[in-house]
């Protein structure tokens, strides 16, 4: 990953008037996050925290009241810099009436590619996304995934420096959610930069480098995976056979919650316990330990933890690595 | 620098084969088609006036279809792509926004063109066969009605960028009204004048600002095969160029700074 900046957001802000008396209300409030090329960084927030208005603004949807967004170093306000960006939109809604092919030669037309190497690249990419045998058909006839993979075609149609994926996995099955992650791991080995939407934390945390989480339009965290969820065990789960109730009393305050499954206990020790200490005195007193799991503070805890305790901050949040 | 002419190309090829491939278009323009051939009826029934009843009725009831699919078509390209949210991937590729409202409205026209062009021919054809004549004034008369319908198309596009979808056809369709009926316009304003009623200014303002569409209707000339010199026709297509360039500029300064989520 070089340190080249390919976007920037500093302190944008958005807000929008809703209704009849056209009540104000801000959507994303002083955000500020970098992405450095190469790397795939991660947006993450509840529904409604500022994710969508923040990709808007930069591909150009949006105009931001305030701050700037700049991509390859040079304000997103300059139209041609799209050439270099693919975007896909939250449940992107394409052109029903064109079949996938004629799709994908109509925004590479857009994006100023000549015919014969709109041919080829829609040849490419829909193979790429799966869509090889689904050409004679309009996308008004395609499935929900397959509508998805279609966008993501649309999206790579330029052979985008900067890919912005807006919850790219929405409405796919657990293999087609796969396939996408998968891709998404393919196109930085390309070395495309991705910036990453998604509901779906564990494959966030599988693939990005750097996320932020975004929580009533304000950056309430944003770094590096490993800073931010940190390498302390939350609690260990074991599941152990000829369990006693002499080492329930034994292992003490040690143990948070022992289950049953069948001749077997399942029990979750807290994470700060000594383990030699523990297992030495599982096995002393006759039970076989089968499984050992340590569970450690994952993206989904913080998401949690940051999106229920994260006060409203009405100050700039300040984010610069 | 990007390539503006694939790009207004591929806008124009998707506005066309969207209507192309819309079934109510072709429900409407088999309604319009049997519409000419009624026509040829009713041309029967008057007196020693068949063949001036029928360009006179064809040429009627082609301005209505043609002038409803314009509004239709004019409405329906950016307001469409906007309720569909298909503008999201279209508008944060490399597009300009003038680019954008410029093919859409170049698409809509070549569209409307072409279900003109296919209504001229059937109208020649019915022409033939009813051993009618087909005059240079036919041409200058359509060709008049092309006109129209660029500028139909330019103020839908226009009222598009800021209204809703209804709004914007019934504003549309108000001015094609307004602006078909100029001269009873301006004998109103000229009979306000000589009472001295101040409605006269309100009609002199709307006079000024609507297109004078009864300008390009080449009906009468049709009817009576008066010739249409070329200067004419040329200073009505010069009319209506800079009138849809007003147009088009006036949606792209409203365009420009909207706001998509």
């Amino acid at each position: 990953m070089s340190t080249e900046i390919v976007l920037q957001l500093e302190n944008v802000s958005k807000t929008f008037r809703i209704g009849f008396f056209r009540k104000k209300v801000e959507a994303v409030r002083q955000v500020s996050f970098e992405i450095q090329r190469g790397e795939i960084f991660g947006l993450v927030g509840p529904n409604g925290a500022g994710k969508s208005t923040s990709i808007k603004m930069i591909t150009g949807l949006l105009q931001p009241d305030s701050g700037e967004v700049r991509v390859f170093g040079e304000s997103v306000a300059n139209v041609a810099l799209r050439k270099r960006i693919g975007y896909l939109p939250e449940n992107p809604v394409l052109y029903e009436h064109l079949k996938a092919p004629e799709l994908l030669d109509f925004y590479g037309g857009l994006v100023g590619l000549s015919k014969k190497v709109r041919r080829k690249r829609a040849q490419e990419l829909l193979e790429l996304v799966g869509l090889g045998d689904a050409l004679d058909r309009p996308i008004g006839k395609f499935s929900k995934g397959m509508k998805q993979r279609a966008g993501i075609a649309q999206a790579l149609i330029n052979d985008p420096e900067l890919v912005i994926l807006d919850e790219p996995q929405s409405g796919l099955d657990p293999i087609g959610r796969r396939e996408i992650r998968d891709l998404v791991v393919e196109l930085r080995r390309q070395g495309k930069t991705i910036l990453f939407c998604s509901h779906i934390l564990p494959d966030v945390e599988d693939i990005c480098d750097r996320v932020a989480l975004i929580h009533q339009g304000t950056v309430v965290e944003v770094g590096f995976l490993h800073e931010l969820i940190g390498t302390d065990v939350l609690r260990y789960e074991i599941f152990a056979r000829g369990w006693s109730d002499e080492l329930s009393t034994a292992l003490g305050d040690a143990i948070e919650e022992i289950v049953a499954v069948g001749e077997v206990r399942r029990l979750t020790l807290r994470g700060d316990v000594d383990l030699d200490d523990a297992l030495a005195t599982i096995t002393r007193l006759g039970a076989r330990v089968e499984s050992l799991q340590p569970h450690r503070e994952n993206l989904e805890d913080i998401f949690v933890r940051d999106t229920k305790a994260a006060p409203v901050k009405k100050q700039p949040v300040s984010v610069a690595q | 620098m990007i390539a503006l002419v694939p790009q207004i190309g591929a806008l124009v090829k998707n506005t066309l084969l969207e209507t192309l491939r819309n079934k109510i278009l072709y429900a409407l323009f088999s309604f319009a088609v049997m519409a000419i051939g009624a026509t040829s009826a009713f041309g029967a029934l008057s007196l020693h006036q068949e063949e001036r009843v029928f360009n006179n009725l064809v040429l009627f009831a082609n301005v209505v279809f043609l002038a409803a699919l314009a509004i239709y078509q004019g409405v329906g390209a950016i307001h469409g792509d906007i309720s569909s949210r298909t503008i999201f991937t279209v508008l944060s590729k490399p597009v300009r926004r003038g680019t954008y409202i410029f093919g859409k409205y170049l698409g809509s026209f070549v569209t409307v063109a072409l279900a003109l062009v296919i209504l001229l021919a059937f109208k020649v054809g019915v022409t033939l066969f009813l051993d009618y004549t087909v005059t240079p004034q036919l041409f200058a008369a359509y060709y008049g009605v092309l006109l129209q319908l660029a500028i139909v198309v330019a103020l839908a596009i226009f009222f598009s960028t800021f209204c809703t979808q209804l709004l914007s056809a019934l504003f549309t369709f108000s001015i094609f009204l307004v602006g078909s009926l100029t001269p009873q316009l301006a004998e109103a304003s000229v009979a306000f004048a000589k009472t001295g009623n101040p409605v006269r200014y309100a009609i002199d303002v709307v006079l000024f600002v609507v297109p004078d569409l009864e300008k390009l209707n080449l009906s009468f000339e049709l009817t009576h095969r008066l010739d249409v010199p070329v200067s004419y026709l040329l200073t009505a297509t010069g009319y209506s160029a800079v009138y849809v360039a007003i147009l088009l500029i006036g949606a792209y300064v409203v365009f420009r700074k909207r706001d998509f989520y």
